[in-house]
């Protein structure tokens, strides 16, 4: 029964609020180049003249595309690890080995300077244990991106092959054996092409994000500069219109993955005929392989937490006080004490958390309404509204914070145009159209799964519009938009890509502090406000987890 | 029927699209009966319930209550009570706050919701969490919500077929057993013959979106008025043939001219042809209980072969084949013959009268 939801926002005027932040942004910036000196033509052929440009836009692809690659190796081996067989330990592991996902990039990115780089934990204890003379590598270039990628992403292929695993019929198996089939020839003609929708859907959400990723091109990259951090090079040297065709041409890049990327996805429906019952775990047999299988699991996770835990250990070393020991020797709160009196103090603190938690209650609003809308009106209507919902999604987060900034740098009431820039209000508005993704496809998913029949059920007993909609509806779409919600406050929390290009004096977040006091090099005030974007995070990944098991 | 009709549907026409789902449904029933519409998938019997209830909005038609017209009337305002195919129990309430969700607050509301549960013996599991009960408990919960803010009537969508055989048998008798006690006024809806004969003081058989017959199980059994009720409803043979007139009777020559004979004779009038022709293609539809198994050789009887046998406890029918892909199921005793069996079939003399219904030319 459609027409059971109630109207949060005519259609019409949320349809406008909703092409106002995600549509028409991109329009402007499309309309600014023909204001170009020389016209778009120019502003093209410049572009089109300089190799850095090709050579940016072709690193972009192959990273991304590596990325994929190497976060398929990893994740899909432990996907199968962790969702078939039975060890000790396999359960808060296999809750560890997914923490990434949630973490900021820049995060992760520090931490990583700080264990793998020139004078991180590592290579310091290399050259002392084996008399080196200098560090045996540089954390830069590409090597470093696709390292920091493939730690962060093989996430996405562990958690959609587990999922994929746990829906498959474990009765296809037990069926190929029953004619004769090896476990290797189960594997390869039953077993993958099965997943092979879940890989698909992993390799999608790998590329975009890769495409998109700022963090560890920005900090490793050097000259090796790829399209998002090409932009805010050019951006930040006062070059708009490069800038501009830059990000113009990172979003048609962009959306023609996408589509690539979806033609390429097996279209096949491999859900199987019949719901069946995932195969029991195979229990690792015998003391010996049970003792490998544990220590394999346990040097595992010090190897993926390894960076998480520098980071915490270097916010207790005081500046100054580590120089070429390997191992610091001085450990305080000095860091911590100092960031709560020092000159900036907690303001990134509260200005990042102010900015989170508008954002976060403007998007869920907006999302849930969009979603709820793209429910009711379904047909066309409802497409329109789910592609206004994945659009920020599909395009790279630097491609809005320069449309947004180029949008909302004129004052044209009448067009739908303020000038934003220069105030605190232009990141938080970015930081909600980076968010309607996450909380509108959460609560959609949510209205997808409600019975409708409930809605039914509540009118039968003479419920109208808006009970149905307080009692039944919202409690039971409560945990898609909690989710969707805690999604949101993380990602605005720890937002370096358009917090880059966005933020002024008075709204310096987080991630801009840590970015200027690592320049400063007081690695340990850094690794403090890591620490805290890090525990704020988990914090709000683990609720939502218990949100999600009380679905 | 003398009493005056309490709910009535009108004409109800309903399209989706191009598909034409139910066409000129008429039904009056009179207060505290149990109506059943019994119908294989696709029939429109679960539109027929939705447009009901309100969920969809008929085409054409009218439903009435008590002399109300509640065709455009919303669900929330019709004050029926529905009992859905998955229950659907709010999985967040508990059994008191589903069962109360339909009664306006006032001081008599949880002696209400008791009231509800005793009549559905769940007393004291008001605390619960509807996830936490069986499938039979949650059967019950739902009944005892739809009945709860005493709705004018009562609708129920399948209401057994979430359970499993055994529990399905107990649970029919408690169901039967509370509506009867309420003396509501319900219209079910099911697929299954068993459901609507014990729980239907009179059954419609829709079949295609069309109103086959209405009757008690009795008068459907006896006399079906169509060939798809007769094989729809219960268990039925049917042998294709042609009518002849032998004075006062009628009779049926088999269609098979390796098989000619007089199959039955009748009086004018006593089958369902009632203009029947002389030389007219009918099919003559016979219950298994009507038939015996006898000497091959009898005159009176077709000659064949058993080929199956399934033994049913209080009966066990044998499948006769005939020749020519023409079978017959018969009851007999448990011994009566053993597979591959030669036997003659005949007229038990007891059993519903066997009905003749025409049929469609074949093409020579």
């Amino acid at each position: 029964m459609k027409r059971g939801f109630p109207r949060l926002l005519g259609p019409w005027l949320l349809g406008a609020v909703l092409v106002w932040l995600v549509g028409y942004p991109l329009l402007v910036t499309v309309t600014a180049l023909f204001g170009a000196p020389g016209g778009a033509g120019a502003a093209l052929a410049t572009f089109a003249g300089r190799i850095e440009e090709w050579l940016a836009l072709w690193r972009s692809l192959w990273i991304s595309t590596a990325s994929v690659l190497l976060a398929a190796v990893i994740g899909i081996p432990l996907g199968f690890l962790f969702e078939r067989a039975e060890f000790p330990g396999r359960r808060i592991l296999g809750a560890l080995i997914a923490l990434p996902v949630a973490l900021p990039p820049l995060v992760g990115v520090i931490a990583f300077v700080f264990l793998f780089g020139e004078s991180g934990l590592l290579p310091r204890a290399l050259v002392a244990g084996l008399g080196l003379a200098g560090p045996p590598w540089r954390l830069s270039g590409p090597g470093a991106i696709l390292l920091v990628h493939g730690y962060s992403m093989y996430v996405y292929f562990y958690l959609f092959t587990r999922a994929g695993l746990a829906r498959l019929d474990g009765a296809l198996e037990e069926a190929a054996a029953a004619l004769g089939a090896s476990r290797f020839s189960i594997l390869v003609r039953v077993t993958l092409p099965m997943l092979g929708p879940a890989f698909a859907g992993a390799a999608l959400l790998c590329f975009m994000t890769s495409l998109g990723s700022f963090s560890a091109p920005y900090l490793f990259g050097g000259n090796f500069r790829v399209m998002t951090t090409q932009i805010v090079a050019s951006k930040l040297n006062g070059d708009v219109v490069a800038a501009q065709v830059e990000t113009l041409a990172l979003a048609a890049l962009a959306i023609g993955s996408l589509f690539v990327l979806r033609w390429l996805d097996p279209q096949r429906r491999l859900t199987g005929t019949v719901r069946g019952v995932a195969p029991r775990r195979r229990p690792v047999g015998g003391r010996r392989a049970k003792l490998v299988a544990g220590l394999a699991a346990a040097l595992l996770a010090v190897f993926l937490l390894a960076p998480h835990a520098t980071l915490l250990l270097i916010s207790f070393v005081p500046a100054g006080t580590w120089s070429v020991e390997p191992f610091p020797p001085v450990l305080s709160l000095a860091n911590w004490t100092g960031m709560v009196g020092g000159p900036e103090g907690l303001r990134p603190l509260g200005n990042s958390l102010w900015m989170a938690a508008l954002a976060t209650v403007v998007a869920t609003f907006l999302g849930f309404a969009a979603a709820a809308q793209a429910t009711r009106l379904g047909g066309k209507a409802g497409r329109f509204f789910e592609a206004l919902l994945a659009l920020p999604w599909a395009l790279p987060g630097t491609v809005f914070a320069l449309a947004l900034a180029t949008t909302f740098s004129v004052d044209a009431p009448w067009f739908g145009r303020f000038v934003l820039i220069g105030t605190p209000w232009l990141l938080p508005l970015a930081y909600v159209v980076r968010a309607l993704p996450l909380t509108g496809r959460s609560s959609l998913a949510g209205f997808r799964g409600l019975d409708p029949t409930l809605g039914e059920a509540a009118a039968s007993l003479g419920a109208g519009p808006w009970r149905r909609f307080w009692r039944i509806e919202l409690p039971l779409l409560r945990p898609a938009v909690v989710a969707g919600a805690g999604l949101a406050f993380i990602t605005a929390l720890g937002d370096f890509v358009t917090s880059v290009l966005l933020y002024t004096f008075d709204n310096r977040p987080i991630s801009m502090a840590i970015d200027s006091i690592l320049r400063r090099n007081n690695l340990g005030l850094a690794a403090v406000y890591g620490v805290i974007l890090m525990v704020a995070s988990s914090a709000a990944f683990l609720a939502w987890g218990r949100e999600r098991q009380n679905l | 029927m003398g009493e005056s009709i309490y709910l009535e549907l009108a004409s109800l026409d309903k399209r989706f699209g191009a598909q034409t789902v139910l066409s000129g449904l008429s039904l009056a029933i009179p207060r505290g009966e149990v109506f059943a519409l019994l119908g294989p998938s696709g029939s429109g019997k679960t539109t027929a319930l939705r447009l009901l209830a309100g969920f969809e909005q008929p085409d054409a038609g009218r439903i009435v209550v008590e002399g109300e017209d509640v065709t455009r009337l919303p669900p929330a305002r019709r004050r029926f009570g529905m009992v859905f195919q998955h229950y659907a129990l709010f999985p967040h309430l508990t059994v008191a706050a589903n069962v109360a969700f339909g009664l306006s607050k006032g001081a008599d509301r949880a002696e209400r919701v008791t009231r509800a549960l005793g009549l559905v013996d769940l007393a004291g599991l008001e605390d619960r969490p509807v996830t936490a009960l069986s499938g039979g408990q949650q059967q019950r919960v739902a009944l005892a919500r739809a009945l709860a803010p005493e709705p004018r009537v009562l609708l129920l969508d399948e209401p057994l077929s979430n359970l499993d055989p055994a529990l399905r048998e107990r649970t029919r008798r408690s169901l039967t057993e509370t509506v009867r006690r309420v003396g509501i006024t319900t219209v079910l809806v099911t697929h299954e013959q068993e459901e609507a004969f014990e729980l239907g003081d009179r059954v419609g058989v829709l079949s295609r979106g069309r109103l086959e017959q209405v009757g008690t199980p009795e008068e459907l059994y006896d006399r079906p008025a169509s060939r798809f009720v007769a094989t729809f409803v219960g268990r039925a043979s049917i042998l294709p043939g042609k009518l002849v007139r032998l004075g006062d009777l009628l009779a049926v020559e088999l269609a098979q001219a390796a098989r000619p004979g007089l199959v039955w004779t009748g009086a004018d009038g006593d089958g369902a042809l009632v203009d029947a022709r002389a030389g007219a293609p009918v099919e003559l539809i016979l219950r298994p209980e009507s038939l015996r198994l006898g000497d091959a050789t009898s005159p009176t009887s077709l000659p064949g072969e058993v080929v199956t046998r399934r033994f049913a406890g209080a009966a066990t029918f044998y499948t006769v084949a005939l020749g020519d892909g023409l079978e017959l199921e018969v009851a007999g005793a448990a011994g009566a013959a053993k597979i591959g069996d030669r036997v003659g079939v005949g007229p038990s003399g007891a059993g519903p009268v066997p009905r003749l219904f025409p049929r469609a030319e074949l093409p020579a």
